[in-house]
């Protein structure tokens, strides 16, 4: 009877323990990714499909880098000197490149957005996108906004591509 | 020595002037450069310029405050291929060959270009025909010929042409009115003109 009384006592204790570490560890888990900085930061993203059948690996789509960065929180990363570079299915060279001095990157809404100036570059040249004051970059639908003055450059091979 | 010196100088700064290469002539800029005070929205099949837009190409220069760009993307998708007999066929997708569609400018739309100037409220440039075909409430037209108020033009920037859809009114430029004025005088006939004689009682039909 004794035994059984103290066996179980051992036991509130230990899930009491657990519980109190768990308290512990969760904000304290929390602090920790918040004062994480890394340097050459690096988030690719990859397409479903493989290469090929006989190449299992699977082709670069999206790649996010930054000379600094640093975790706000879990999913969200202020990066400096960001370059994000989008790559088609071919995977022949970059059809999208973005450059923004400073920027978050919201991993779980899958977004870049910034304050600051973002200069774009997609399909081979032919756009070119400079905004001054604030973006939001859609990673998931592929959708760019530029808040308040932008400069846009279309070449004319985009508007009538027999003149190439 | 001092005056030496100074004329081997003088001559070091003109040779060296002269050893600069020739500055390269103004390249001629073959693109459209858009400018938008209010934002703009890109995405894969249209972007979109707000507030205050600006479009200028070494051919045309329009104005407006909303300016949309549709854009079609050429993927193949045919490359249907089976490597393994039991692997599903993968499409394999080429590269993505952009093209613009249309050009849809609304709001208080100015187009200019070197002959002539077009005041709307919408127009629609297809890049199919190269047409631009502006519209609104009152749309006037100004080359050197004279100024046109109508509600459609269809607009050729190649050839700088109009053609007014509907009714319209033509303003003829002062300086072609003698020679445009023919359209506005009365039809010309080889009788001759019926002059009222003195005293003679009009005939009654």
């Amino acid at each position: 009877m004794m035994l059984r009384a103290r066996s179980s006592s051992i036991a509130a204790a230990v899930l009491a323990a657990l519980g109190l570490i768990l308290l512990i560890w969760f904000p304290l888990h929390a602090q920790l990714t918040r004062r994480i900085k890394t340097s050459n930061f690096t988030w690719p993203e990859y397409y479903d499909q493989p290469i090929s059948a006989t190449n299992p690996t699977n082709r670069l789509k999206l790649l996010l880098r930054g000379a600094q960065a640093q975790y706000l929180s879990n999913d969200v990363v202020a990066i400096t000197t960001a370059r994000l570079e989008h790559y088609p299915p071919s995977g022949r060279g970059t059809n999208l490149l973005a450059l923004s001095p400073f920027c978050h990157f919201d991993s779980d809404a899958h977004t870049v957005t910034g304050t600051g100036r973002v200069d774009i570059a997609a399909d081979d040249g032919k756009i070119a996108v400079q905004g001054h004051t604030g973006f939001r970059f859609d990673m998931t639908n592929y959708v760019l906004d530029v808040s308040n003055r932008t400069r846009t450059v279309l070449r004319r091979t985009l508007m009538n591509p027999t003149n190439r | 020595m001092k005056l030496l010196l100074f004329a081997m100088l003088l001559l070091c700064c003109a040779t060296a002037r002269g050893a600069e290469p020739p500055l390269p002539p103004v390249a001629s800029t073959n693109s459209l450069v858009i400018l938008s005070e209010a934002g703009a929205r890109f995405s894969k099949t249209n972007a979109v310029w707000r507030g205050q837009v600006r479009a200028a190409d070494p051919g045309m220069y329009i104005e407006c405050e909303l300016l949309t760009a549709s854009f079609s993307t050429n993927t193949a998708r045919t490359n249907v291929t089976r490597v393994v007999k039991d692997e599903p066929p993968r499409i394999e997708e080429a590269d993505a060959d952009s093209r613009l569609d249309f050009i849809i400018a609304e709001t208080n739309v100015m187009i200019i270009t070197p002959k002539a100037q077009i005041v709307g409220d919408r127009a629609i440039y297809n890049a199919s025909n190269e047409l631009m075909i502006v519209t609104g409430d009152l749309v006037i037209a100004v080359n050197a010929r004279g100024s046109i108020v109508c509600q459609r033009i269809i607009f050729d920037p190649k050839t700088e042409s109009f053609e007014v859809d509907g009714p319209n009114t033509f303003v003829p430029a002062p300086g072609v009115l003698s020679s445009t004025n023919a359209l506005f005088s009365p039809r010309k006939t080889n009788a001759p003109p019926k002059v009222r004689q003195p005293g003679a009682v009009p005939q009654s039909k």
